[in-house]
């Protein structure tokens, strides 16, 4: 988990925002967050919300806690809804990514608007923009990170391979 | 689900906690990160822009940096002669008053851009060690860039002028005007703009007329370039005259960064004689 969230909050800082669409970047440590919802216990998951959020949040010179409270809500709600899903299937997780994508775009936004921070007088149009980019980038990243991570707990012996028949 | 529950409540407090923590913790915390995440992000940084950290001769990145620093060192030396000049001539009745400041360039390289998604900001491989202090007017050989805004020990974040929380006393060159520039953030096309208020009615300003800073306020040295006037309309008070900027410095092309320190030289002889 440390690994991951270390490696994904680095590649998103790195990674530019686009341009075309309200400078959204890549929610990589939500995804990672996401995926800890769907396949693991709600306090590793939580954990996970909460060192990713502060390591964003310092990372990306945002208010402390924020991406924190943000992180923590989605992946709640993910964890919640895991049981009622194919939590398994690719599209699952592109609906979640898409979704969290929009949520974390709100989400941020509203709270750097309740905490007074000098903030853009934002114009709608452009936080919408943010909103699409941010759910179109998680869309496409989270069946991506979510392969990869379930690679790695398979190689680091975190999930017990199934016997073959 | 009562244990669920206590983890749920949990982490709402350990949240509330983090949000509400002082000011001075949470910057220590994130200049802690922010130094230990250094040496990751700086491959990162070099990987993305296509390998150009990778493959680039050493020698002659170097000699790059050192030739562009002598060319931002020099316009900005010719920039401030300028403004002197017309100094003195506004002074010339007074004696030693004008004293002649020394500005040393620090270069830094940008190693992440769009540090968030929520200001125009980027970050600089500089920081406290190499002598750059909060509110440091940034330069590239172009013009004015923006300041330093957030800073640790070997790292420092600049708010570029274009984002609409940065605001610059400035004057127009020609008509010798003062205004407030203001960041309008980047267009959906990538373009940067700012608008220049409060421009005096009386005033007739030109599209292509250069905006410069007027050193009001003490934060940016006077006589940086910060763009031309794109057009001109009255705002909507109708009182003062606004001015579309396009900025000289192209932010989405930055490498390389020029912080300006606040060393002064010693005053004028005259004025040491008085």
């Amino acid at each position: 988990m440390v690994v991951a969230l270390l490696v994904g909050a680095v590649v998103q800082q790195a990674l530019p925002g686009l341009t075309l669409l309200g400078q959204a970047k890549a929610p990589i440590v939500l995804c990672v967050v996401l995926y800890y919802a769907f396949h693991r216990s709600l306090a590793l998951m939580v954990l996970a919300a909460i060192a990713g959020g502060v390591l964003c949040d310092s990372l990306e010179a945002l208010p402390m806690g924020y991406s924190a409270a943000v992180f923590s809500v989605l992946g709640i709600v993910a964890w919640f809804y895991r049981d009622v899903v194919f939590s398994a299937r690719g599209v699952t997780h592109m609906v979640f990514g898409l979704l969290a994508g929009v949520g974390l775009t709100i989400g941020l936004y509203g709270l750097l608007l309740i905490g007074g921070e000098s903030l853009r007088e934002a114009a709608w149009s452009w936080i919408a923009f943010k909103a699409i980019g941010t759910a179109l980038l998680g869309m496409i990243l989270a069946p991506i990170i979510f392969t990869v991570l379930e690679r790695l707990d398979r190689l680091t012996g975190n999930i017990v391979m199934e016997p073959s028949s | 689900m009562r244990r669920s529950f206590y983890i749920l409540i949990l982490a709402g407090i350990l949240i509330v906690v983090i949000i509400n923590l002082p000011g001075s913790t949470t910057a220590r915390v994130s200049t802690f990160l922010r130094d230990a995440m250094l040496p990751l992000a700086r491959p990162m940084a070099h990987v993305l822009t296509l390998g150009q950290g990778l493959f680039l001769d050493e020698s002659q990145t170097a000699n790059n940096v050192q030739l562009l620093s002598e060319i931002a060192q020099l316009r900005l030396e010719l920039r401030q002669a300028q403004a002197l000049e017309q100094e003195n001539r506004a002074l010339r009745q007074m004696l030693g008053l004008s004293a002649h400041i020394d500005r040393r360039l620090i270069a830094a390289e940008i190693i992440v851009r769009d540090v968030n998604a929520w200001w125009q900001t980027a970050r600089l491989n500089k920081g406290l060690a190499d002598g750059i202090a909060l509110d440091m007017a940034v330069i590239t050989p172009e013009g004015l860039a923006g300041r330093i805004i957030r800073i640790s020990r070997n790292t420092s974040d600049v708010l570029f002028l274009v984002d609409p929380a940065c605001r610059i006393s400035a004057r127009l060159t020609r008509l010798d005007a003062c205004g407030i520039v203001r960041g309008q953030g980047m267009s959906w096309r990538g373009q940067a703009s700012c608008r220049m208020d409060f421009i005096s009615k009386a005033v007739q300003i030109m599209p292509g007329d250069e905006v410069i800073t007027s050193g009001l306020g003490g934060m940016y040295p006077p006589g940086l370039v910060i763009g031309h006037v794109e057009n001109v309309r009255l705002d909507h008070s109708g009182l003062y005259q606004s001015a579309d900027i396009v900025p000289t410095s192209n932010f989405r092309s930055l490498d390389l960064m020029f912080v300006v320190s606040r060393d002064e030289g010693p005053q004028d002889a005259k004025a040491e004689a008085e």
